[in-house]
């Protein structure tokens, strides 16, 4: 799993929301841009430990425990 | 006037039932209570004085009839803003909601209470749609810190922490995503339960991320935390994931103490970052009980990025209606939050999801070997209102995403757990974390009372000033 979180800057993020969020037309108020910005590297940050685990082939999705 | 802040909602019920009390009388001076206290404290959104008084006479009618009013009769309760109830809107911390028609009946756990004899006071405080771990709410004001007016009440359940720690009602209920009962509960130094997944029914609460979401008790006394248990254990066909086995009463259970618990700190990810005072709180726990063995909770910050992901992913394609039509009624700091969601990559939700079958199983094997699992509930004491940055470990971070440092990687597993809270000298109470396997609510229970009996955990009432 690359790196990329540390390899994009502020700017390679803004680029990322700019067309991710027209491509599922969801709207960014300009004033909101730099939250959203920063709420994105903080999560790629955060989820680094979780790039860098294996998943085994095969792996199902755990989406709700009910016992 | 009675000093009923002082009284666990048992003592309360009990007093109603043997007459030397009415539920009226409660009543009132619980609304008098947050008349003059919630001015300082915002605990409260709504307060239904009439309906609750009416409730209370109904109460007192049925003494008088000499029927049995139920086993929490005459105390008061409250439920944090996403709970449904009858006439009022529930507007879960928002603006949006604002709009909605008023609830045309109560949340399935607020009609359990009721027919136990509770009387509601109405709505508390939250963080918008419960994303958040401070309740600084732009529409409604943050809730303060009853033990420290200057600081935050922790969230998102911020308002139903600080209305039991201030007094003005015994027993409240929030709902856990991320830590929104045991963090406000560590932070306002009460009491508070996260029970097994699917234990109780969300049926009538506006829920975040399904698949975490439950809903849960706060008290000052363990012995209401089980009673609360008790009433609100059980199937609902009205929510998918209530489990359907026998209900397990626990409050019987709750004096039989700890022989045979084997019972283990968590090392590794939980004992790194937090504030010195935070591991004092846990050292008392482990002292009174002689616990020195340690535990590593497998991938602990790997579930938390997995938590991170998955919440972030759901809450913002729940609201992804609203954010596309009303982005200018959200609170901004929330709005940021949930607009960045949707645009999580979905290779990431994948693996987080797959992950998550992997770690449950990884953390389940441990109570193989454990009863019980302390941890610290949150990695610094309650934060100031306003507060954008904390230093953990040497290490400036953003302080708001990182109060749920300890929370999180437990949050979306199934496990129960009791926040139970430390009043140390001269600082702001902390909280200790009983985790426990998925139905050991018993016996987290009997451990909660058997701290609290020995005097190392306690909810004092704070002193408002």
């Amino acid at each position: 799993m690359p790196e990329f979180p540390d390899e994009m800057d502020e700017a390679a993020w803004e680029a990322y929301v700019r067309l991710t969020s027209k491509i599922i037309d969801l709207p960014i108020p300009d004033a909101s841009m730099p939250g959203v910005i920063s709420t994105l590297m903080t999560t790629a940050k955060v989820a680094q430990p979780l790039l860098e685990v294996e998943i085994p082939e095969g792996t199902e999705m755990g989406p709700t425990f009910t016992s | 006037m009675v000093e009923f802040e002082k009284m666990d909602a048992l003592a309360i019920a009990e007093a109603v039932r043997n007459g030397s009390l009415t539920a009226r009388v409660v009543t009132e001076a619980a609304l008098a209570r947050i008349e003059a206290l919630d001015r300082k404290v915002n605990a409260f959104t709504t307060v239904t004085k009439e309906s609750a008084l009416a409730e209370a006479d109904a109460v007192d009618a049925l003494i008088a009839q000499g029927a049995d009013p139920g086993p929490l009769a005459g105390v008061p309760f409250a439920v944090k803003n996403l709970f449904d109830l009858e006439g009022v809107t529930t507007v879960a911390g928002s603006k949006i909601h604002q709009d909605a028609p008023p609830a045309e009946s109560d949340a399935i756990s607020v009609r359990k209470l009721k027919k136990a004899g509770a009387v509601s006071l109405g709505a508390l405080n939250m963080d918008e749609y419960a994303y958040g771990f401070t309740t600084e709410n732009s529409h409604y004001g943050p809730t303060h810190n009853p033990h420290h007016l200057d600081h935050v009440a922790g969230g998102s359940s911020g308002g139903s922490a600080a209305a039991v720690a201030a007094g003005m009602v015994p027993l409240t209920l929030g709902t856990d995503t991320n830590g929104s009962i045991r963090v406000p509960s560590a932070f306002c130094g009460i009491f508070g339960i996260q029970a097994t997944y699917g234990r109780f029914s969300r049926a009538g609460a506006l829920l975040f991320a399904e698949s975490f979401d439950r809903i849960g008790p706060f008290a000052r006394s363990v012995r209401d935390l089980a009673i609360s248990v008790d009433l609100l254990q059980g199937p609902d066909p009205e929510d998918k994931v209530c489990i359907s086995e026998p209900l397990e009463p626990v409050l019987p259970e709750l004096e039989e103490g700890i022989d045979g618990f084997r019972i283990a700190k968590a090392g590794g990810y939980f004992a790194e970052k937090g504030l010195p005072e935070v591991f004092a709180g846990l050292s008392k726990v482990t002292e009174a009980l002689e616990v020195s063995e340690e535990v590593e909770i497998p991938y602990a910050a790997s579930g938390r990025a997995a938590a991170y992901i998955i919440t972030g992913t759901e809450g913002g394609n729940f609201h992804m209606n609203s954010l596309r039509t009303r982005p200018q009624d959200f609170d901004p700091v929330v709005r940021d939050r949930f607009l960045a969601g949707p645009l999580i990559p979905g290779a990431w939700y994948v693996k987080a999801q797959k992950f998550r079958s992997i770690y449950r199983k990884a953390v389940l094997k441990l109570f193989e070997t454990y009863d019980v699992i302390l941890a610290p509930t949150t990695p610094t004491l309650a934060i100031k209102i306003g507060q954008e940055t904390m230093v953990l470990d040497g290490i400036e971070m953003a302080s708001r995403p990182n109060i749920g440092l300890y929370t999180q990687p437990l949050s979306f597993i199934g496990l129960p757990i009791i926040s139970v809270p430390i009043h140390l000298p001269g600082q702001l109470p902390v909280g200790v974390m009983l985790i426990g396997a998925p139905h050991s609510e018993a016996k987290l229970l009997r451990l909660a009372r058997y701290l609290e009996k020995a005097g190392v955990v306690k909810a004092p009432t704070a002193n408002v000033a």
